[in-house]
């Protein structure tokens, strides 16, 4: 009995039966999948774009202050020279400005107020010292990190950059570092890669200016996926 | 039937958007969860840097040139510090204590521990196994008076299951080929420089002018040798950063110094002084100073320690012939 009932329940018979109660529920499903789909695919995609070198922090703003600090970067001995600041000041507005001028909302703006917690500045960080670093402090104004491996998780609150005044600088485009790390480097390019640090961006080896090592070709300007990084974090 | 035929192309539609939603889906969440933590990288150790936010060309053969001791051991303590540097800006180091293994430059003659700074950092800690570059104490510096790691944290690295991993190596190398590439290096120090100097100049300071009391200072040196054979004046005149010269020496009228200078000279718009020796300014970068002492050391950015003129002399030549 059961295989003659089985006979003229036919394969089309479960769809129709299948199709009055399910196919509402497939298509309300699917529906939402697409409309999902299509709504956070552009949003998605760009967060995956910046992960491979985006650590994760983030400052809690569109909008971030900062200071030059004329006597510490009066130092800075660049085309041969020491107290030069009015050239150091261009060639770190060069860099800012790189960033500001990007699709993102992101922006860094100079401000002349001694106020301000967010210094770009210069010392003597040592003959065999790095040619610049950048400092980060995450959720507090005394927790702060050079690097980013267990560094806190949070909104970044104050950051700052040193360029080392045992450095040679340069106004002009300089490609070699001659004899490994005697300098001259390029100053613009080497602020343009720390204020990648300063939006949390990790050192990468794709085509970036945030390069692990210093190169005049990856330097020179910010990328497109230093750009498309930046806003996929602030829009 | 029919009305299954008539619904086929709806299906086809809906069959792949949910396949495709969901493959995006997956996608996503694989990425994402594989980026999230750092424990988990650590646990993995197939790539692992401090992360570090400086920039600096460092490598572990320039850094094996350079270095003043070359440490493995493992870290018996950390510490924080801070300080106002300039009496405004808040500075913050570690400082570190490892209890030595082995010490690869051997010439570290002192007790088994080493303490050192370094830029702050959550990196490290007690009981991790570290392969470290370290430069000499400058108590100008911001480091004060302890040794430091050479280029902040690119002279850092960690040892995991005997591989080495920091910045410069985020997919680890085998400790032995490191040992092996700091050896070589050290075995070829100032060969890179000896050929790629313009001149090799051994000579005393005669004479030291400032332009203005911001420019390069222009050193006047009296040459005693030239190792390279390709220059004949008696006298040169080199442009250096005076606080590089003061780094090795006291950058004083009679010191006797031997001064690599760089190719990429440029030359004075006038052909000569007007006493008929040659305008031209020599640069010398910081890589390219040795002070000689009057017992005959050298001491420079690739041999901090001191080697006798004698010796350095017999190296430059030896790399310069392609021995």
């Amino acid at each position: 009995m059961l295989h003659v009932y089985m006979s003229h329940f036919s394969l089309f018979d479960i769809y129709k039966l299948s199709e009055r109660i399910y196919m509402p529920i497939v298509y309300s499903i699917a529906l939402m999948i697409i409309t999902t789909t299509m709504i956070l695919l552009p949003i998605l995609t760009s967060s995956v774009y910046a992960t491979d070198y985006y650590s994760g922090r983030r400052w809690s703003g569109t909008a971030v202050d900062l200071y030059y600090d004329s006597y510490g970067l009066s130092y800075l001995r660049i085309d041969g020279q020491t107290n030069q600041y009015t050239k150091v000041q261009q060639q770190l507005d060069i860099a800012r400005n790189d960033w500001n001028n990007q699709p993102s909302r992101f922006t860094l703006n100079k401000i002349s107020g001694q106020g301000c917690i967010n210094w770009i500045y210069a010392a003597n960080r040592g003959y065999n010292g790095p040619a610049a670093e950048t400092m980060l402090c995450i959720n507090s104004v005394s927790t702060c990190y050079y690097s980013f491996d267990n560094m806190p998780s949070g909104n970044i609150v104050k950051a700052a950059v040193t360029f080392n005044a045992y450095d040679a600088w340069s106004t002009t485009r300089e490609c070699t570092v001659w004899t490994d790390e005697d300098g001259p480097w390029t100053l613009n390019y080497v602020a343009r890669h720390e204020f990648g640090h300063w939006v949390a961006f990790k050192h990468t080896s794709r085509v970036s200016v945030m390069y692990t090592f210093y190169d005049c070709n990856y330097r020179d300007s910010i990328k497109p996926h230093d750009s498309d990084s930046l806003t996929s974090i602030y829009g | 039937m029919g009305d299954l035929m008539k619904r086929q192309p709806l299906l086809l539609v809906l069959v792949p958007a949910v396949v495709i939603g969901a493959v995006i889906m997956v996608t996503y969440l694989a990425l994402y969860a594989t980026h999230s933590t750092h424990d988990e990288v650590r646990s993995n150790v197939e790539s692992y840097t401090p992360g570090y936010m400086g920039e600096g060309n460092f490598s572990i053969d320039s850094m094996s040139r350079f270095a003043r001791y070359i440490v493995i051991g493992t870290i018996a303590d950390t510490t924080s510090r801070s300080y106002l540097l300039f009496d405004k800006v808040e500075e913050y180091h570690n400082g570190i204590v490892v209890n030595i293994d082995s010490e690869l430059t051997g010439t570290y003659n002192n007790d088994k521990r080493i303490y050192f700074v370094g830029p702050s950092t959550n990196w490290v800690k007690s009981g991790d196994k570290v392969l470290v570059f370290l430069a000499d104490k400058e108590p100008d510096s911001v480091w004060g008076n302890n040794y430091y790691i050479i280029g902040g944290l690119y002279g850092l690295f960690k040892v995991i299951n005997d591989k080495v991993y920091g910045e410069i190596l985020p997919e680890g190398l085998p400790l032995s080929d490191a040992i092996k590439i700091i050896e070589e290096a050290r075995a070829n120090r100032i060969k890179d420089i000896s050929l790629n100097a313009k001149y090799i100049v051994i000579g005393r300071i005669s004479d030291i002018v400032r332009e203005d009391p911001y420019s390069d200072t222009h050193i006047k040196v009296d040459v005693e040798k030239e190792l390279t054979g390709n220059y004949n004046e008696e006298r040169i005149t080199l442009l250096i950063d005076e606080k590089v010269l003061k780094h090795w020496g006291e950058g004083r009228v009679g010191e006797r110094y031997l001064f690599f200078v760089r190719d990429d000279t440029k030359r004075g718009d006038d052909d000569n002084n007007s006493d008929g020796s040659s305008n031209t300014n020599y640069s010398v970068g910081k890589s390219g100073v040795y002070y000689i002492n009057d017992d005959g050391i050298a001491r420079g950015r690739e041999f901090p320690e001191g080697i006798s003129i004698d010796e350095l002399k017999a190296k430059i030549i030896k790399f310069r012939r392609g021995e």
